[in-house]
Order: structure tokens, then C-alpha cells, then sequence
């Protein structure tokens, strides 16, 4: 099934995501259908928020409070109907099967698809965020380097748990309703980090401030990193 | 062979019962009212080993999830059908008594610290993983995507633990380094009786599901050969 | 005296609760146990012809 050497060597794994992965991008290139998608929905969700919470409640909670949980509620509902798409288009086309039968490692799939997922959402994050600085009167420009490492870091792991999940519901032919179910709560710790460190990050903390919980993210990361590649094939497999 | 593992399921269930009056008993009678909640503390004697017998099935999904992945054997796919629905039973007895406690204790039915909020979260996964053998159409593909849920389910107890910790949670601290003699002898005893009446039950709970899922199966299969000849 | 309602209904939810999961197992045990029996007599027969 798979060939020796690929499967064995450690530069075909990376290759192998790596084809997965420019595959993913150039489709996006080419019709920036996911991204669109993901930009409107955040958008509106911005909006939405900003309906909920009155200006007199804003200006009293104050943006470090709010934003946050503003940002994180965005990104991980967007990054739900950009995970599903990642999945979806091939299942559709069956090409998910050619997928599985490519002789590679399954952990190489999840790893590409991943990084494509993560990708997409980094770039929509740098529409979103400087959005929300607008939307929610805060200065973004003075905390921009440690929002980007905060930001960017749980987004790791948002995507991670997210491609693993979206391959499963995919596989249930199920989309964003299981996928929904099965993320959020199974991202909750990655949550109170992002949303910790994103309050910090708001209060001028500097990055050594949040180093605790910096590292309990990227421990996060590591963890669902090596989970899901232990588990994708059994995820994958017919 | 059947009547023997009959036998020892009878055997566990009629400890079980028996441990129960035994831990109703000590909880109700034999232990002194504590001190400062009064009366309604007597519920922690149900509600802390419920919590340790959830957290347990959550340990034996786990690896029976990873078992089943690993060898395909069906009898681990059954062990873990059991463990899920044995995890959230007990995960809901903890999520109900807690604010039946929480209320008279600390005058809220809710409080969002971490070991409630985690325990709430670990039982969103557990229905989830539930829900997912129910969508599967294939027996097999349903079975495989809840073992994989069912390790990161696992993944979560630790990690509640961790948050507990560094949240500083309200959850009062009973057993923890530093605090001498938490609890008066005779609560002690109750106590560790109720741990003992819990995980007894549970055993024979698991048991029993474990037999009821490969009874389906067996019927299931004993369908298709009926449907075929 | 509020204090013993709290721990009344506390008690009550568990064992409710752990009541109805030995019900429903009980329940679901003895169906599956009828329709094993149906089917092996019906395997059986069909062997028989």
C-alpha cells in the first residue's frame, strides 16, 4: 500500500504535506472561494457583536475585556466553515479516495491540509483584526507584534484540532453542525489561553507576562499535533 | 463459559447493591454532620466519587478506543460504547449535584470556574462522541471516529486537573498538599466506603453494557445471515 | 431546615438517574434477548429444510 521509502523517510513525509498542502492554496488562489466565505461570515459575526453589546456596555467593560471573546468567537466559528470546505470539495468530487489510495503517509494528508487550513485563516485574521481595532476603539498599532505571536500561535492549534474534526464529520457526511459540536468544546483549553493572552496582550502585557500560558499553547499544539497524526489514518481509512 | 462469566456479573451487581445501603448507611448515619455547611455537605459523599467514576470510564475509553484501533477486536468496541455512555451518566450526576451543593454552599447554582466548566465541556464531547455512532451508516466507521474522539475526550480530564490549578478555581480544595487532616475519621470512612460502592457499581454497570452492546452486534449479524439464506 | 431539601433532592438526582440507566439497560437486554432467541430458531429452521 505504501511504498518503502516514502513512508519510511522523513523528507517524503514533509513533501508529501507539502503537495498537499500547495494543492489546497493554488485552489484557493485561484477562486478565493473559502476565503470569501470566511471574510463575509466574520465580518457579519463583527457585526452581529456589536449589535449585542450596546456602546454604553462597551465603553464600561472596556476593549480588553470584550474583544477578546469577540475575536476568538469569530475566528473559531469562520475557521468551522473553512475547515469543512477544506474537506468537502473532495468529498464531493470523490477525490477524497484518490486521496487515501495516494501512496503516502496519512499523516502527511493531515499535516498538508493543515497547514492550508492554517494558512487561510492567518490570512483572514489579518483582515479581522485590525477590523475589530476599528469596530472596538482600541490601539492595535502599540500591541501589534505580541497580538501577532498570540494570535498566530492558538490559531495553530484551532486549525489542527480543526482539519482532524472536519475530516470526520466529512466522513459522517456530516458539515458545520457536527463540526461545530465537535471543535468547540474539544478546543476549550486553547480557548482560555487565546483569550487570556489576547486580554493580556490588550493590557500592554508583554509576551514574558503571558509566558506561562504561551507555553501551556504551544504544548497544546504539540499535543493535538501528534494526536491527530496518530489518529488521521484511522480517520481516513475506508 | 457463559454461566460463568454469569456468575461473576451476579456477583459484582449483588456487591454493588449491597455496597450502596452500606455507603447510604455511613454517609446518612455514621458520618457527623459537618460543621460549617451543614447537612447538605453529605452530598459531596455521592458527588466527589461520581466525579472520580466518571473520570475513570474516561480512562477506560481511552483505552479501549486505543485498543480497538490498534487490533479491530470488537470486544474493546464494546467495552468503549459502555464507557461512553457510563462517563456521561456519571458526568451528568456530577453536573446536577454540583449546583444542589454549589446553591446552599456558595449562594450561586453557578459558578463558570474550571473544574465545573471543564466537567460541563468533557461531557459536550462525551454526547458528541455518542452522537457520532449514531450518524455513522457503517458499523465500523462509527466505531472508529468515536475511538477518536474518545482519546481526545481523555485528553481533556488531565488537562482539567491542569486548569483547576492555575485558574484558582473556587472548587473547594478537600484533599491537597498541605491540609492536614481534611476530613474527621468517621467521614473518612464514609467517604472511602462510597468510592468503594461507586466503582463497584460502575464495574458491574460496565459489564452489563459491554454484554448488551455484543448481544446487539450478535443479533445484528445474526440479521444478515437470516436476510441472506 | 433548607439545608435537608437541597441534600433530599440531591440524593434523589442520583439515584434517579443511575435508576433509569439500569431500567433502560434492563429493558434493552431482555429485547435484545427475545429477538436472539427469535432469530436462532429461525436460523435453526432454515438449517432443518
Amino acid at each position: 500500500m505504501t511504498s518503502p521509502s516514502d513512508s519510511s523517510s522523513l523528507p517524503g513525509f514533509f513533501r508529501a504535506s507539502w503537495i498537499v498542502a500547495a494543492k489546497d492554496l493554488r485552489m484557493e488562489w485561484r477562486t478565493y472561494e473559502r476565503l470569501a466565505s470566511m471574510a463575509l461570515f466574520s465580518l457579519v459575526v463583527l457585526v452581529i457583536f456589536n449589535f449585542a453589546f450596546d456602546l454604553v456596555t462597551v465603553q464600561r467593560i472596556g476593549a480588553e475585556k470584550l474583544v477578546p471573546g469577540v475575536l476568538w468567537i469569530t475566528f473559531a466559528f469562520s475557521g468551522i466553515i473553512g475547515f469543512t470546505r477544506s474537506f468537502q470539495l473532495e468529498h464531493r468530487r470523490d477525490s477524497l479516495v484518490a486521496l487515501v489510495l495516494a501512496p503516502t503517509d496519512r499523516g502527511a494528508i493531515f499535516l498538508g491540509k493543515t497547514i492550508a487550513n492554517l494558512a487561510t485563516v492567518w490570512i483572514l485574521q489579518l483582515l479581522i483584526v485590525p477590523l475589530c481595532a476599528v469596530f472596538f476603539n482600541f490601539d492595535l498599532v502599540s500591541v501589534a507584534f505580541p497580538m501577532t505571536v498570540v494570535v498566530g500561535l492558538h490559531t495553530i492549534g484551532l486549525a489542527e484540532l480543526g482539519t482532524l474534526f472536519a475530516a470526520i464529520a466529512t466522513r459522517l457526511g456530516r458539515g458545520e453542525a457536527l463540526l461545530a459540536t465537535l471543535l468547540l468544546p474539544g478546543s476549550t483549553p486553547l480557548f482560555l489561553s487565546a483569550v487570556k493572552c489576547t486580554e493580556g496582550v490588550l493590557r500592554h502585557q508583554s509576551l514574558g507576562d503571558l509566558s506561562h500560558w504561551l507555553s501551556v499553547a504551544t504544548g497544546l499544539n504539540l499535543l493535538y499535533l501528534l494526536v491527530a497524526l496518530l489518529t488521521f489514518e484511522y480517520v481516513l481509512e475506508d | 463459559m457463559e454461566t460463568s462469566r454469569s456468575m461473576s456479573l451476579w456477583v459484582v451487581l449483588g456487591a454493588a447493591i449491597a455496597l450502596i445501603f452500606a455507603a447510604i448507611y455511613m454517609a446518612f448515619l455514621y458520618a457527623p454532620t459537618e460543621a460549617m455547611m451543614g447537612p447538605v455537605q453529605r452530598i459531596f459523599y455521592f458527588h466527589v466519587p461520581s466525579a472520580m467514576v466518571a473520570y475513570l470510564s474516561v480512562f477506560v475509553l481511552l483505552g479501549s478506543s486505543m485498543a480497538y484501533l490498534w487490533t479491530r477486536r470488537r470486544g474493546f468496541d464494546y467495552v468503549a460504547v459502555a464507557a461512553t455512555e457510563l462517563a456521561l451518566l456519571f458526568c451528568t450526576v456530577v453536573l446536577i449535584t454540583g449546583p444542589i451543593w454549589a446553591k446552599p454552599a456558595w449562594g450561586v447554582w453557578w459558578t463558570w470556574e474550571a473544574r465545573l466548566t471543564t466537567t460541563l465541556v468533557l461531557w459536550l464531547i462525551l454526547a458528541a462522541c455518542l452522537m457520532v455512532r449514531g450518524y455513522a451508516t457503517e458499523r465500523d466507521a462509527g466505531a472508529r471516529m468515536a475511538a477518536v474522539l474518545g482519546i481526545v475526550a481523555a485528553l481533556d480530564v488531565p488537562i482539567n486537573y491542569l486548569a483547576v490549578h492555575w485558574w484558582r478555581g473556587q472548587h473547594p480544595q478537600v484533599f491537597g498538599p498541605g491540609k492536614k487532616d481534611p476530613l474527621a475519621p468517621e467521614m473518612m470512612h464514609a467517604f472511602l466506603l462510597c468510592m468503594v460502592a461507586f466503582f463497584t457499581l460502575y464495574l458491574a454497570l460496565l459489564f452489563l453494557r459491554s454484554r448488551l452492546a455484543a448481544a446487539e452486534d450478535r443479533a445484528q449479524s445474526l440479521m444478515d445471515r437470516v436476510r441472506d439464506s | 431546615m433548607n439545608n435537608y431539601v437541597y441534600l433530599f433532592w440531591g440524593y434523589n438526582v442520583i439515584w434517579a438517574l443511575i435508576a433509569l440507566y439500569v431500567v433502560f439497560l434492563a429493558v434493552r437486554l431482555s429485547r435484545v434477548g427475545r429477538r436472539l432467541d427469535r432469530l436462532e430458531s429461525s436460523l435453526r429452521d432454515s438449517d432443518d429444510d
